[in-house]
């Protein structure tokens, strides 16, 4: 086939030519050249048009005409760009809102698993009647692994963090101890270098693509290196952990290689050896920096591992044999766990075993969320193309003579037909255009919104399944608003529509009805979540304005979770005082302390108390208050008041009097007015051996620990140099930004102790943010969706008035030739506008009445069915509505009434 | 719009067109010009394809495959595009030209019929 271009200029020289031709044989024959250059140019007609006509024969070509029909159809949005502006602005804001949620969709629930034929592996867990799902001992995994015929492969897979050190500040990793069938189980294949194996010496470790690139910075050469290095022989290169890597190429790379980490990583004390590479396309349910041999974990935790009743944090992963079915294989393992149940009652009776698919591991509970979601996005895109049918019916009143024009030149319906849904795939591919431009903004936003964890690490991208999505749904969409008036447009009577008393009247009462209803339940919608959203709002408002109990700015928290090697309580008191004193001498630190259950941290701990003196309650009902270890000056570094008595000193240790402060709360609870101070408690119930009674020295502010929504509860304080714990929050109040301060914060640790490490330092003030992140999700979905779907709203009712005043235009023209005035009909539009609101506020009402209680659980100090948000949702709909009638009413106020009359 | 002019007309014409087109190409190949001249000569000066309908009828029959085009040199040493009939058109050709007598035949039972009838 050759190429359009070249047969275009074939075509123009194959008329030229003949053209040519006559001239030659007009002057032949005797004419006068200038005279028979005139007349055979008349005799051949006009030159564009024959190429034309010629052209439109070269079949193949619809994507010709197509392609013609597009640019028609452009150039009769240009003409009209209010109605252009309105319709892809709809479409946009549809599609954008649809594929970002699909998006979110596609990565979690439908993207394809990065393993081999992943359908056949299963997540096997043990199950009790009481709990649900729970993990898996190892000696129940070993039995089911050597009794189960129709799994082909079993792996056991145990989460544990390790300490790393060596390599730039020590720090925990989440990490997995697998089988050392892990990779065949799951078909996985490292990506550089190679699995475990069975019966291997020495400690191995498997790193996560992400996980070897931090560990490397990036850095092209050294990860090039190490790739060589393990591609080629498979394994580390002996003795190169004393040799930092000299780089060529890029000179000071090299620096940021710790020297003594080669191609070995120090982790919880112990050197492994790199031997591969994760691929880039592996994640798992949980995050995990890298994994390692099951066999180090067991002969490091023998008891553990040899407990039938231990069921810790693992879990079994195991693929179908070849030729077995998943039916065979729960039956199977149902007999297993049946068996085991008989032989060790102690640690398995009423215990069973399920398998799950594997996807469904990595789904989790979200699954409901999102699908919710996504079917209110495909509402909102039903929504946004009932709109521009609805413009396109406005548009097709005005165009019915045009197109009963071109169907008299001889267009026929087909050909209308095309014409139109062309246009409207134009249409919708420039709102589908516009759209990814809205759901790569959308997708952005969501990554923020969405937990990282959702889906595995699945990461938010518009890729080439999304988009393909897309172009469906565009395609989908165009054919949705496109059809009906395109059919309705090319059914339309030749005859009928050139009869200028006719001028596109030719819908029935009843499809008015029922685009009056449809612009009403798109008003409804909107009423209902500008409800939803002005609830949040004001909950939202409410719980900012709400005091935590302690005053979050300036003030930071630092996890330290103390090492192996503390041995002795007084050990650990000396770090955390040793570490108080450093960093009280940092610059701009004004207070420290430490707690271990600090508010917001999601920490707590609890215990029965038994307060002297009174009644005593029955066993279950003993007052169960939070309990918190803190340092002296704790109180005063948080900024929580203390109301009565006095601080714990450096003189409340494990040698001092046993004394405690309790919380507001408390006292009023169980002392009213009297003072506490001076007053004893004691933890657990009275009646066993010798009571240890606490004596109460103060009396500290309540604080909210759980969220700003939740009311504060009992609380008791005990002195951390009384009784210590290993793993502590490190709080800190400075006026100094937290990016000056980390480091610093860091470093004072690093001094007492240089192989300890410390978690992130976070803000206060950014932990109570964190915890207001799901109603604040909800906010932000509920205004985004009540704003497209008020927008949405807008246009349906611009549609459904437009048009109805495009149809009106001479029963207007009438009445105003009748006598009625400009405001007459102005107000009278308006009306049928106002009439379209009250229904669909009212439905709204009625909606949002049934459905607010849904929220309630999010609600803090608003009522559901909040009586001003209400009235506010109702006015600002009313108001945008007749905004949106106010268009067509102008329109309709200044119809000339000759011109109606006369029909042009 | 300038498209829908030639389309009747070109309805009109379609299977005579064909015809006389593939007619004129069994005596050997010919550009467009000369098909055009030739009609004309052939039926007595009484009829003249029109460009409009020539071209694009010539262009259908081109991808049709009953004709194939090449570009040669004209009699007077002119570059031309020239058509000739291929063994397909040439099937073609004999088919349309029994169902035009047929019809011709039948159109003049109808417009004829006394004479027709009687002989």
């Amino acid at each position: 086939m050759k190429r359009r271009g070249e047969r275009e200029r074939e075509l123009q020289a194959e008329l030229r030519v003949h053209l040519d031709m006559d001239v030659a044989a007009r002057v032949a024959a005797g004419e006068d050249r200038a005279a028979a250059g005139r007349r055979a140019e008349r005799q051949f007609g006009n030159l564009a048009d024959v190429a034309q006509v010629t052209r439109a024969q070269w079949g193949g070509l619809l994507c010709q005409a197509l392609l013609q029909d597009a640019r028609y159809g452009l150039r009769q949005l240009r003409r009209n760009p209010g109605f252009a502006a309105a319709a892809i602005l709809t479409l946009a804001l549809g599609i954008g809102a649809s594929v970002a949620i699909f998006s979110v969709v596609y990565a979690t629930l439908l993207r394809p698993l990065p393993f081999h034929d992943a359908g056949r592996i299963y997540k096997l867990n043990e199950t009790t009647p009481k709990v649900g799902l729970v993990s898996v001992s190892y000696p129940d995994f070993q039995d089911w692994r050597r009794q189960s015929r129709a799994f082909g492969a079993m792996s056991y897979v145990h989460h544990e963090s390790f300490l790393l050190t060596g390599a730039g500040r020590p720090r925990y990793y989440a990490g997995l101890a697998v089988s050392s069938n892990f990779f065949a189980t799951l078909g996985v294949r490292p990506a550089l270098g190679r699995g475990f194996t069975p019966h291997e010496a020495g400690a191995q470790v498997v790193l996560s693509y992400p996980f070897f690139q931090t560990l490397f910075h990036g850095d092209a050469g050294a990860t090039r290196q190490l790739g060589d290095t393990l591609s080629a022989s498979g394994r580390p290169l002996p003795g190169s952990e004393a040799r930092p890597q000299p780089d060529q190429r890029e000179g000071g790379a090299s620096k940021k290689w710790p020297s003594h980490l080669g191609r070995t990583l120090r982790l919880d004390g112990q050197d492994f050896a790199v031997v591969g590479v994760l691929p880039p396309a592996f994640r798992w349910p949980n995050q995990a920096s890298f994994l390692i041999p099951l066999r180090y974990w067991i002969a490091r935790n023998q008891a553990e591992a040899a407990d039938r009743g231990e069921r810790g944090d693992s879990a079994v992963f195991a693929r179908l044999a070849p030729g077995a079915t998943i039916a065979q294989a729960r039956t199977g393992l149902a007999g297993i766990a049946a068996r085991l149940a008989r032989a060790y009652p102690g640690t398995n009776d009423q215990f069973g075993a399920v398998a799950t698919p594997l996807r469904t591991a990595f789904v989790g509970s979200e699954r409901p969320a999102l699908l919710a979601l996504l079917g209110g996005v495909i509402f909102l895109l039903l929504i946004a193309c009932a709109n521009v049918a609805n413009l396109f019916l406005v548009r097709g009143a005005a165009r019915s003579r045009e197109i009963a024009v071109r169907r008299a030149l001889g267009a026929t319906r087909g050909r209308m037909l095309r014409q139109l849904l062309t246009e409207g795939l134009v249409l919708a591919g420039l709102g589908g255009a516009a759209g990814l431009g809205f759901a790569w903004i959308g997708v952005r936003w969501l990554t923020t919104l969405v937990p990282a964890r959702l889906g595995g690490g699945a990461a938010l991208t518009l890729n080439r399944p999304v988009l393909l999505a897309a172009l469906a749904v565009v395609m989908l969409s165009a054919l949705l608003f496109g059809l009906g008036p395109a059919l309705q447009a090319a059914r339309s009577e030749v005859q009928a529509e050139l009869k200028p008393e006719s001028a596109g009247r030719s819908l029935g009462l009843r499809r008015r009805g029922l685009r009056s209803l449809v612009a009403s339940g798109e008003l409804a919608l909107a009423v209902m979540l500008l409800i939803g959203a002005g609830l949040m709002t004001q909950s939202l408002y409410r719980l900012l304005h709400t005091s935590p109990g302690f005053a979050p700015r300036h003030r930071y928290a630092m996890e330290i979770r103390l090492r192996p090697g503390y041995r002795t309580d007084a050990a650990v008191v000396n770090f955390w005082q040793a570490v108080l004193r450093r960093i009280r001498a940092v610059p701009g630190v004004e207070q420290a302390a430490v707690g271990d259950n600090v508010p917001f941290t999601g920490n707590h701990s609890r215990a029965d108390i038994t307060i002297q003196g009174m009644p005593l309650p029955r066993p279950g009902n003993y007052p169960h208050p939070d309990l918190h270890f803190v340092s002296p000056g704790y109180f005063a570094t948080l900024g929580i008041p203390l109301l009565r008595g006095r601080d714990f000193t450096n003189r409340d240790n494990a040698h001092g009097p046993h004394v405690a402060i309790v919380n507001e709360r408390l006292a009023r609870r169980y002392f009213g007015h009297a003072d506490p101070v001076g007053r004893r408690l004691m933890f657990g119930d009275i009646g066993a051996a010798k009571p240890d009674w606490f004596t109460i020295i103060g009396v500290a502010g309540d604080t909210r620990m759980y969220g700003l929504g939740n009311p504060s509860r009992l609380e008791v304080y005990l002195s951390a140099w009384f009784a210590t714990d290993t793993d502590m929050e490190v709080l800190v109040a400075s006026p100094v930004a937290a990016a000056t301060l980390a480091p610093e914060l860091r470093a004072a640790a690093a001094a007492v102790d240089r192989e300890q490490p410390v978690f992130e330092v976070a803000a206060m003030t950014s932990l109570i943010g964190q915890s207001l992140a799901t109603p604040r999700t909800t906010f932000w979905l509920l205004a985004l969706f009540s704003l497209t779907a008020l927008l949405l709203a807008a246009v349906g009712v611009y549609g459904v008035i437009a048009f109805s005043v495009a149809q009106r235009t001479r029963e207007i023209g009438i009445r105003m030739a009748l006598g009625a005035r400009a405001g007459d009909v102005l107000r009278s539009v308006l009306g049928q506008g106002a009439a379209l609101a009250a229904m669909g506020v009212l439905a709204g009402w009625a909606g949002a009445w049934a459905l607010t209680r849904f929220l309630a659980s999010l609600l803090y100090q608003v009522r559901p069915a909040d009586p001003r948000t209400f009235a506010v949702a109702a006015g600002v709909l009313g108001l945008v509505a007749l905004l949106a009638a106010y268009a067509p009413a102008r329109r309709a106020a200044r119809i000339d009434p000759l011109q109606a009359l006369r029909g042009e | 719009m300038a498209k829908p002019r030639y389309r009747t007309r070109i309805e009109l014409l379609q299977g005579t067109l064909d015809l006389m087109i593939l007619r004129t190409l069994q005596w050997g190949p010919a550009h467009g010009y000369g098909i055009s001249q030739a009609i004309r000569t052939a039926s007595g000066e009484r009829l003249t394809v029109e460009t409009g309908s020539l071209y694009p009828a010539l262009h259908r029959l081109e991808r049709q495959g009953w004709i194939a085009a090449h570009w040669g040199v004209s009699g007077n040493n002119q570059r031309a595009r020239f058509y000739r009939l291929t063994p397909l058109g040439r099937r073609r050709m004999a088919e349309e030209g029994s169902r035009w007598d047929v019809f011709v035949e039948a159109v003049n039972r109808v417009v004829k019929p006394v004479s027709e009838a009687g002989a």
